[in-house]
């Protein structure tokens, strides 16, 4: 029988877990994961205290902290997002095609080559070679390196999805749109402005880039991911499949305009501002029928995300996403855009839907495969909470507060105070961010201790133990 | 598992989002699109526009295509099936040994 996702295959013929995921490859993607995500937050911390004028390293020209900034925002995205996306696309994707990827050697290959570009990548910005745009500050001769590793990503990955037969599970267009979109968006961002358009066009093409690598890149392999993981902790089918679809299309048509809504009051004309501003209002009526979709199927269960920790990070994250999602509606108009234009808002919303919602979800998938692959429970349950806590709490101090900041920014500057008005104000709300910053660092760190004491315990040979849904309790 | 037909109600929804989604938008579009046609024939400066504009419609002519492509092919007749199916094959792998 053919194996698509509409079809049940007889159990004959059924295949067996693993001859289809690589489970040894999904744990070394999140670690690779984590380590990059503690550079990150330590270059998140040293430009917060950089910010509060207490800088650790001064007169030092490669830890200076304009490079630092483009570490934290690099290693983010492509060390700790892409690594922890891929990793679980190995688990996700075999599960719903029924077939495993392209090629076993093909999968260890790729892995090495991302954790290639995303060292080089650190190494060429403390080194001076960036480029000058936000996220695509990749040196120049990493790019076709990186182009050609996301082709090798997606054929690895395509390939499977393009075989199955008959109607798709929402999460493999997710995914199947996303190894494509990728591609392209990080060609149109890396090598259209540097080599084929200069001026207000480059900046109009930079302004795509910025926002399709969240909408392109991250948000569909993040809903597809929920789309998989959360019917599967609750133990029901979405609440309808059919309105995932109306997400998935309208993502697909009204996204890739909106990245514009970020040059807003620029020399870009105002036709194209004013599209950008409509699809972005466009597409808040396509989140709403995806947050719709998500209650719709917690509906009657909703206890579960209280005693079921994964659950929880889920449901946390798309909270955090609705959030993001009705600031985005607010600060594209034109008259909202004139208050917070460059202040402190944008990173509150930055971080918000980077961490809030994407690593969130992520660190969820983790609580919830890391004892499924080494068959044994958390090494400390209570650890996995205080990591919960700490990242959900800090961020909502952190985001709160930067957001609050922000508009206290605006208004300093609308009432044409000097600079260094708007900058003394800032300095208590950069305090606060910093130690809110700290209390989403320890937390890290005490999953990648609650990881690493979970892996050493883990039985080498046969399981003793499997660990239910929560991913926190011995059967 | 049983495969279940779609509730009448999320059908419903489903159909009315995505006309409470598109019609507004493909006229909102379609007038934007008008202004850029102005401004490259009054305005040759304006036509740096040109890039980022082509490179949507370059993006979403192809998602069209796709859409099509899929609606013929009979994706959109059995909406739930797809995830019921998906269940059911997560039991199983989680049921061996």
């Amino acid at each position: 029988m053919s194996a698509g996702t509409n079809i049940v295959a007889s159990d004959r013929n059924f295949p067996k877990h693993q001859d289809l995921v690589e489970e040894q490859l999904v744990l070394w993607y999140f670690v690779a994961a984590l380590l990059f995500m503690t550079v990150s937050m330590l270059a998140g911390t040293l430009m917060g205290l950089q910010l509060i004028r207490h800088n650790p390293l001064p007169s030092i020209e490669i830890l200076s902290p304009g490079r630092w900034r483009m570490i934290h925002t690099n290693a983010i995205a492509y060390g700790f997002l892409a690594n922890a996306f891929l990793g679980i696309m190995h688990w996700v994707i075999p599960r719903l095609t029924l077939r495993p990827c392209l090629d076993r050697r093909l999968s260890y290959l790729i892995f090495a080559a991302w954790q290639f570009v995303v060292l080089a990548t650190a190494v060429g910005i403390i080194f001076g070679q960036a480029q000058g745009l936000e996220w695509g500050e990749t040196p120049v001769w990493i790019d076709p390196v990186a182009q050609l590793g996301l082709l090798l990503v997606a054929i690895n990955f395509g390939a499977p999805i393009l075989q199955t037969r008959g109607p798709m599970y929402v999460t493999l267009w997710y995914y199947l749109a996303a190894l494509v979109w990728t591609f392209l968006t990080y060609a149109m961002g890396n090598f259209v402005p540097e080599y084929f358009v200069c001026g207000s066009s480059a900046g109009a093409v930079g302004g795509l880039f910025i926002h399709d690598l969240v909408g392109l890149f991250v948000t569909p392999l993040g809903w597809g991911m929920m789309y998989y993981f959360v019917p599967i902790l609750l133990k029901r089918p979405m609440w309808s499949h059919g309105l995932s679809l109306v997400g998935f299309w309208g993502l697909a048509f009204f996204y890739p305009l909106q990245g514009i809504h970020h040059f807003l009051y620029t020399p870009i004309p105002m036709f194209l501002q004013y599209g950008a501003v409509l699809s972005t209002i466009a597409l808040e009526l396509v989140v709403v029928t995806v947050i719709i979709n998500f209650v719709g199927t917690l509906y009657g269960t909703g206890g579960l995300v209280v005693t079921n920790l994964p659950l929880r990070y889920f449901y946390t994250g798309i909270l955090f996403y609705f959030l993001t999602c009705l600031q985005c509606a607010l600060q594209v108009t034109m008259t909202f855009q004139a208050l917070i234009h460059f202040t402190d808002w944008v990173v509150g919303h930055a971080h918000m839907v980077m961490f809030g919602v994407f690593s969130m979800w992520q660190l969820g998938v983790m609580t919830y495969l890391v004892p499924r692959i080494l068959k044994t429970e958390w090494y400390s349950a209570k650890w996995c909470e205080w990591h919960y806590w700490a990242s959900a709490g800090g961020l909502l101090v952190m985001s709160g507060d930067l957001i609050l900041g922000g508009l206290f920014q605006g208004w300093s500057w609308a009432a044409l105070q000097p600079w260094d008005a708007s900058i003394r104000l800032s300095i208590p709300f950069w305090s606060v961010r910093l130690v809110a910053g700290v209390v989403i660092f320890a937390a890290q760190i005490l999953f990648m201790l609650n990881f690493y004491l979970t892996w050493r315990k883990a039985p080498r040979t046969n399981p003793v133990t499997i660990p239910d849904s929560s991913g926190l309790t011995t059967a | 598992m049983t495969v279940q037909r779609e509730p009448y109600r999320t059908h419903w929804l489903t159909w009315f989002f995505s006309a409470v989604v598109l019609i507004p938008t493909i006229l909102g579009f379609a007038n934007k699109f008008l202004d850029l046609v102005l401004v490259i024939q009054g305005d040759e400066d304006g036509a740096f526009a040109v890039t980022p504009i082509c490179n949507y419609l370059f993006a979403t002519a192809g998602f069209l295509c796709l859409f099509v492509w899929t609606a013929t092919q009979g994706a959109f007749q059995n909406l739930d099936g797809p995830s019921h199916t998906m269940m059911e094959n997560e039991h199983r792998f989680d049921s061996q040994p």
